[in-house]
């Protein structure tokens, strides 16, 4: 452009839009003077895009149950997407303890948003009720205010291996293949832990990246080693297009088992023959024999038409269990609240448990199912059985939590 | 140790082929119309999800792979009529970050009309189960895939080398002003260019579905692999593409045996070696 | 183009304008990432503007940055003045690097070869997981504070305070960066945009000029990534991948090439319209490709065109009264 335009004007003339139109950006986010704010920060995309509103709803659930109040005082939730990045995680959060005041939180079960999020938990004071399969949430980067509701990955592994070794005593050979970040490195130690205790043996591992959709070279390599078993220490939508390309090469005699793996969403995924056979290990499952489960199981039918399934009980337990811990210390406020939680004891989806007080870590159990062949499902939602469970907690040698209580 | 190498290198020759389909593509569009395309990705996405839709409704497998290369190939048409052509004048940054956001915005209307969830499929009944070759198991569909994918190339090669309008698309490719001259549509060959370019891109998604299945990030992860493709094949070859897919794919492959981590930098280097040592690709002339 | 002498100060004065306001207007932390990315973005511009070399790698040296100042202040003990100039350097070395190979190309073999770096690295980034994190990003960076003698301590772990950091940061690159594209060093960078035979001709070596660029928007792009990888204390790997090279080549397209405040205007459109955006819609992406459809095909010189339409169609309306 070789207009010659006084320079002054045009300086001036973009400071000025540029000031109008960022002027739009500074909206407050109001919300009542007294409302206590309690957040939901998960993701509306990437590879666990689909538990967004699934926590959300859930959380939605355990507030209702208690009309949008506790101790006399209103209930503002929060939503923010984190996009499944933890840079964005931890962007949202700090503006939402700046901007809305937010001081209790949980939503995302990405390991790597949930720790980085942990930091500024600590740095500025809230409650963070997190959920993902890495070991460091109670490990090496516990912290005062972030707790962990997901079992433990040392319990997910030896109760699921367990049930393999009591039914399928002869099936010893193990190949792993694993998702290259903190969760999935978690299940892999953990997966040797419990191998070893139970007499497997490892035969072989692949550490594949997040995001994967080619698993054909990872699974030739494995079906190589003639594995019994071959594991799934991955989730999400990877472990559908493992699962998904897994079963394309047909191999009947080598069972497939998924510690922590896929949920109902993703079962939904697949189609039933895909499914057949699979052994699952799993948070939550919608069969649980519990008073409180079966009417959180309800309630959520009633209200989405579907059944809950981990992120949605999720959302609901933990939010519920953080109300009741205000009601135990009959404060909202933050240090109250998490003096109450250590060592608390309540009755819960899963029935009564415990937060252990120096790890933070929600002693409860972990569910064993085996999923149906499509002629024994009795409705479009049963896909599995559970056939077993335990909550053997991680032993206190492997444990790198520096707190003291 | 060998078996697994050669089970490998098929698994890589199949994928390759996948690759290769795609990256053909890419370089019919950019030896007519001179830009990568950097919506690729997103026409690969929009044939998967196309296929899947199909499907679902109950179409048969080849009625659901015609309509994964049609719709992208028309949508092709729309983004080089309403967009491209204006921008043909000006610096090609320009019609990159054209293509580039409308990438955005296809992958975007995607995951709004299908959602976030990524959908599978069975491949089709006879093609379910693998061939057990004793040392290993390939997946029957992946044989079928590059079959599939093997005569489609065969094909438009056909099409390219033995028919007028391939002609056309050649001299187009070679000397446009020339055939310009000799009256030849280049506008109008332009269009059909790109769009069998993006439909070439579909075919190859929905192609892939089964495998693959269909996922909101299908079609980023695979434009960085194609455009590494595009380049060691040669940009200035429209073949080179071919035979480059083939050799990425079963280096992809191959490296994970010894080299999981480093198999995608491997590409990488190649690339950017290709790019020092013999720019034109393996198969271009300068 | 012939630098006015008035020009300087305007451009300057326009600078120092947005740094002030900025705070006061927006959130505290977008205003911070506005001027982190207006250094990136100008330095960006430095190559795609002021040299023609359409890189589509940027993100790697900003990244690299990133890492480099991010490893430095997670380990502590190291000052913020040693850890940003090591981010610096190391931007400032790699883009030498990647500068002296791609340049023996151009146009389309110039990109991809950008392009193809900037992956390369991206993948090492990605696969390096015990120094960078690798998939979770780099966690647990602290802010040093600034010793500043007779003053006591500048502390920058609070908010207010780190964005003055950044804003003198971000005020003496865009010095630099005006007093470079001024200067002799300047005019060759543009002709041999133009033309780089006769440049050569006349007995330039645009070669080294070129690469000088590189170096010089590495740098500042090194800079950057060190600011941010402060600014959420976590350096996320996607900061470094060509998604993040796309991003900045749109901020400096949709500000406008010809001027140094222009990127500046791009990268702050880009963050203000995003950190909006994303709040109302998960799909913002939508909209955020139909902006950039529509700023491509109707308003190619970007912001600074826009505006410069609206007046000359505002005097048009005045003359015709």
């Amino acid at each position: 452009m070789n207009k010659v335009v006084n320079p002054l004007r045009r300086s001036l003339l973009k400071a000025g839009t540029a000031t109008m139109g960022m002027s739009m950006a500074g909206i407050a986010w109001g919300q009542g003077r007294d409302a206590l704010t309690m957040g939901v920060l998960s993701q509306q995309t990437g590879t666990y895009a689909y538990a967004g509103q699934l926590v959300l709803n859930g959380a939605k659930l355990a507030i209702e149950e208690r009309n949008g109040e506790i101790l006399g005082q209103k209930i503002n939730l929060i939503v923010r997407d984190d996009e499944g990045k933890p840079a964005v995680g931890v962007r949202r959060l700090s503006e939402a303890i700046g901007s809305d005041k937010l001081r209790y939180f949980g939503g995302n079960f990405s390991s790597a948003v949930g720790l980085a999020e942990a930091e500024v938990a600590q740095r500025e004071k809230v409650i963070q009720y997190a959920a993902g399969g890495s070991e460091d949430f109670t490990g090496s980067r516990c912290n005062d205010y972030m707790f962990q509701w997901s079992a433990h990955g040392y319990t997910a592994l030896r109760t699921t291996l367990e049930y393999v070794k009591q039914t399928m005593p002869d099936k010893k050979r193990i190949y792993t293949i694993t998702a290259d970040y903190a969760f999935g490195h978690s299940l892999l130690r953990y997966a040797k832990v419990a191998a070893q205790e139970l007499g497997m043996e490892l035969v072989g591992n692949d550490n594949h990246p997040l995001g994967e959709r080619q698993f054909t070279q990872y699974l030739t390599k494995a079906l190589s080693t003639r594995p019994d078993i071959i594991c799934l220490l991955t989730a999400g939508a990877d472990a559908v297009a493992a699962t998904r390309q897994l079963f394309s090469f047909g191999a009947k005699n080598i069972q497939v088992v998924g510690p922590w793996s896929l949920e109902v969403d993703q079962l939904r995924e697949l189609s039933p023959q895909m499914r057949d056979g699979l052994i699952l290990g799993l948070n939550y499952y919608q069969d649980i024999d519990t008073p409180v489960n079966k009417a959180f199981v309800e309630r959520y039918m009633k209200a989405h038409k579907s059944v809950p399934s981990y992120a949605a009980a999720y959302g609901y337990d933990s939010f519920r269990t953080m109300l009741l811990a205000m009601e135990q210390a009959k404060s909202t406020e933050v240090e109250a609240v998490r003096k109450a939680m250590e060592g608390m004891k309540y009755d819960s989806i899963f029935g009564p448990i415990s937060i252990d007080p120096r790890t933070h870590q929600t002693l409860r159990p972990y569910y064993v199912v085996k999923c149906k062949a499509q002629a024994d499902m009795k409705n479009e939602n049963d896909y599995a059985t559970i056939v077993a469970e335990g909550s053997k907690p991680q032993p206190a040698e492997l444990n790198e939590c520096k707190r003291s209580v | 140790m060998f078996s697994l190498f050669i089970a490998l290198l098929i698994n890589g020759i199949a994928i390759g082929l996948l690759y290769a389909l795609m990256a053909f593509g890419l370089s019919i569009i950019k030896g007519l119309l001179n830009i990568p395309n950097f919506a690729h990705g997103a026409f690969f996405a929009i044939g998967a999800y196309i296929c899947y839709g199909a499907l679902n409704a109950g179409l048969p497998f080849f009625v659901a792979l015609l309509l994964s290369f049609a719709v992208p190939a028309l949508v092709g048409v729309a983004v080089e009529r309403l967009g491209l052509s204006r921008l043909m004048r000006e610096s090609y940054l320009y019609q990159l970050l054209f293509l580039f956001a409308v990438a955005l915005v296809l992958e975007q209307l995607l995951l709004i009309i299908f959602g976030t969830v990524g959908l599978s499929v069975n491949p089709p009944e006879s093609l379910a189960g693998a061939f057990n070759l004793g040392f290993t198991y390939v997946p029957k569909y992946l044989v079928l895939n590059g079959v599939v994918a093997a005569l489609t190339i065969v094909a438009v090669w056909l099409l390219i080398e033995r028919t007028r309008l391939g002609a056309r698309i050649r001299a187009g490719i070679d000397k446009p002003d020339m055939a310009r001259c000799l009256g030849v549509n280049v506008n109008r060959l332009l269009v059909l260019g790109f769009a069998l370019g993006t439909g070439l891109a579909g075919f190859a998604g929905g192609l892939a579905l089964p495998l693959l299945g269909a996922s909101p990030t299908i079609g980023s992860d695979m434009l960085a692999t194609a455009f590494v493709v595009l380049v060691i094949g040669g940009l200035g070859s429209i073949y080179g593409a071919i035979l480059a897919g083939l050799l990425v794919g079963i280096i992809q492959c191959v490296a994970t045996l010894w080299v999981p981590a480093a198999s995608t930098v491997l590409i990488y280097v190649a690339m950017v070696l290709t790019l020092i040592v013999r720019p034109q690709g393996l198969l271009g002339e300068r | 183009m012939h630098p006015d002498k008035k020009s300087p100060l305007w451009t300057m004065g326009g600078a120092v304008l947005i740094a002030l306001l900025a705070p006061f207007i927006m959130p505290m932390n977008i205003a911070t990432e506005i001027l982190i990315f207006g250094i990136f973005a100008a330095s960006t511009n430095l190559l795609l503007g002021v040299s023609g070399l359409y890189s589509f790698g940027q993100a790697a040296f900003f990244g690299i940055g990133g890492y480099v100042a991010g490893y430095c202040f997670a380990q502590g003990g190291i000052p913020l003045g040693a850890g940003l100039l090591l981010a610096v350097l190391a931007g400032a070395s790699v883009a030498g690097l990647v500068g002296a190979i791609s340049i023996r190309r151009t146009g389309i073999y110039f990109m991809m070869l950008t392009f193809a770096f900037n992956q390369m690295i991206y993948y090492i980034a990605y696969s390096w997981s015990s120094v960078t994190g690798g998939e979770d990003g780099l966690t647990g960076i602290e802010r040093p504070g600034i010793a500043i003698p007779g003053l006591g301590v500048f502390d920058i772990s609070q908010d207010a305070n780190f964005y003055v950091l950044a804003a003198v940061l971000f005020l003496a690159s865009l010095l630099f960066l005006y007093r470079l594209t001024h200067s002799p060093l300047g005019l060759v960078l543009e002709a041999a945009k133009h033309n780089p035979r006769r440049t050569a001709s006349i007995g330039y070596s645009v070669y080294k000029v070129q690469v000088y660029a590189f170096v010089v928007s590495g740098a500042l792009a090194g800079l950057a990534g060190g600011l941010y990888s402060m600014l959420y204390r976590i350096m996320p790997i996607d900061a470094i991948s060509w998604h993040n090279s796309a991003s900045v080549v749109f901020m400096v397209v949709i500000g406008g090439m010809g001027n140094i405040l222009g990127p500046v205007f791009g990268a702050a459109i880009f963050i203000w319209l995003q950190g909006l955006l994303s709040l109302t819609w998960a799909r913002w992406p939508l909209l955020f490709g139909l902006f950039i459809i529509v700023a491509v095909l109707f308003f190619r010189g970007g912001v600074v065109e826009l505006l410069t339409r609206i007046r000359m169609y505002a005097s048009k309306q005045k003359g015709s009264a």
